[in-house]
């Protein structure tokens, strides 16, 4: 029985041992590259890489804009960055000295695009800016995704190209 | 009752049931998937970690990190959750022999050895991947406190927030935490595996 119990203690052991070294010989008996083979980071972006390919575009692109009534607007067509639905529920953009808010929440589809439309009181020096080549400055953005709310500022946007600003001098 | 039914009869109270159970449950429990779950979002969430003592998953917007990937991000924590597969089915497969082989009054021996071997094996187990988790999650909590800009809020089973502000951006979400059936499964196998090591003595005691 001494036998028997002496062999059955020593399978695991053996097992352990084996897979230990098994992991250290396939990685060159490297401390490092055992422990970690590649830095997180590295591996993230080999995992968010599919997910990286749907969002070729830029996630905010000005459309349009122009005066309508007694209002001014700005539509910016936003790209989903990630293979889930993206609720836009609030967002505000300054342009030509004047606040521009969300007029409704907007639902930006997995891979897909949606079309955000903000509106602001109209005001006389903020149209002629307009009409000489908008210029966004900050845009603040509350989205949900999947639970999860992000909210950023950014001031960083896309400059608009002279055809963007030919359809503003309409 | 003739002479045969109760030489079956004596044959059948032999057999540890308990252990034949709970060594199938322990043979194929380290191939049933993850014990505890943590979930980022609602809905399935945007970040997942599946964990057992037998694999660690990561799934971002549902995408399983693949094996490949796994053994990239730690080989060795990868090879040491085999070695625990390979232990687990070892000592499954040592209890199921023990408790079958308990109905030879030849090997009456050699299966006690085998179910007081392997019994109370998965108990440690479930006992140590709890302790384990409770010391994760307050270091987790604790380290987060220390830091400034992230908040991480949870407990190993229910509820939790995470926040996070870095400059222009702010992130927050709720954490969900549970252990799943699989888990449960591992329970009612470690309870099984206690029944059997007190049957086992039964059997050699009668």
């Amino acid at each position: 029985m001494g036998v028997l119990k002496w062999v059955l203690r020593v399978i695991p052991t053996l097992l352990f041992i084996l897979c230990i070294l098994a992991a250290f010989a396939t990685h060159g008996f490297s401390l490092k590259s055992t422990l970690f083979s590649a830095s997180p980071e590295e591996v993230l972006a080999e995992m968010l890489t599919p997910l990286n390919a749907t969002s070729g575009e830029e996630f905010l692109k000005i459309e349009d804009a122009g005066v309508e009534g007694d209002k001014m607007f700005v539509t910016l067509s936003a790209c989903s960055p990630v293979p889930a639905n993206v609720t836009v529920k609030s967002a505000s953009l300054y342009a030509g000295g004047s606040e521009f808010n969300l007029v409704e929440p907007a639902v930006i589809p997995a891979g897909g695009s949606a079309i955000l439309r903000f509106e602001a009181p109209f005001n006389a020096s903020s149209a002629q800016q307009a009409a000489a080549g908008l210029e966004v400055g900050k845009i603040t953005l509350k989205m949900e995704v999947k639970g999860v709310e992000v909210e950023f500022q950014s001031f960083a946007t896309p400059p608009p190209t002279a055809a963007d600003r030919r359809s503003w001098r309409r | 009752m003739t002479t045969v039914e109760k030489a079956s009869e004596r044959l059948w109270r032999r057999l540890n049931f308990f252990g034949v159970l709970a060594g199938i449950l322990t043979l194929l429990l380290p191939f049933s998937g993850a014990w505890w779950h943590l979930t980022l979002g609602t809905d399935g969430g945007i970040f997942s970690i599946l964990a057992s003592p037998f694999e660690f998953k990561f799934l971002i917007f549902n995408k399983q990190i693949s094996t490949a990937e796994a053994v990239q991000l730690s080989p060795l924590l990868w090879w040491l959750c085999l070695a625990f597969k390979l232990c687990y089915a070892y000592f499954g497969a040592a209890l199921l022999a023990g408790s079958l082989l308990s109905l030879s009054e030849k090997h009456a021996e050699s299966a006690e050895t085998l179910v007081r071997f392997s019994s109370l094996k998965l108990l440690w187990l479930v006992v140590a991947f709890v302790v384990v988790l409770f010391i994760a999650t307050f270091l987790v909590n604790s380290a987060t406190q220390l830091m400034g800009g992230a908040l991480i809020d949870f407990s190993i089973i229910g509820t939790g927030k995470f926040a996070m502000s870095s400059g222009n951006f702010h992130i927050s979400a709720p954490i969900n935490m549970g252990f799943t059936s699989t888990f449960a499964v591992a329970i009612i196998a470690s309870a099984l595996g206690i029944a059997s090591r007190i049957y086992q003595k039964r059997i050699s005691s009668v």
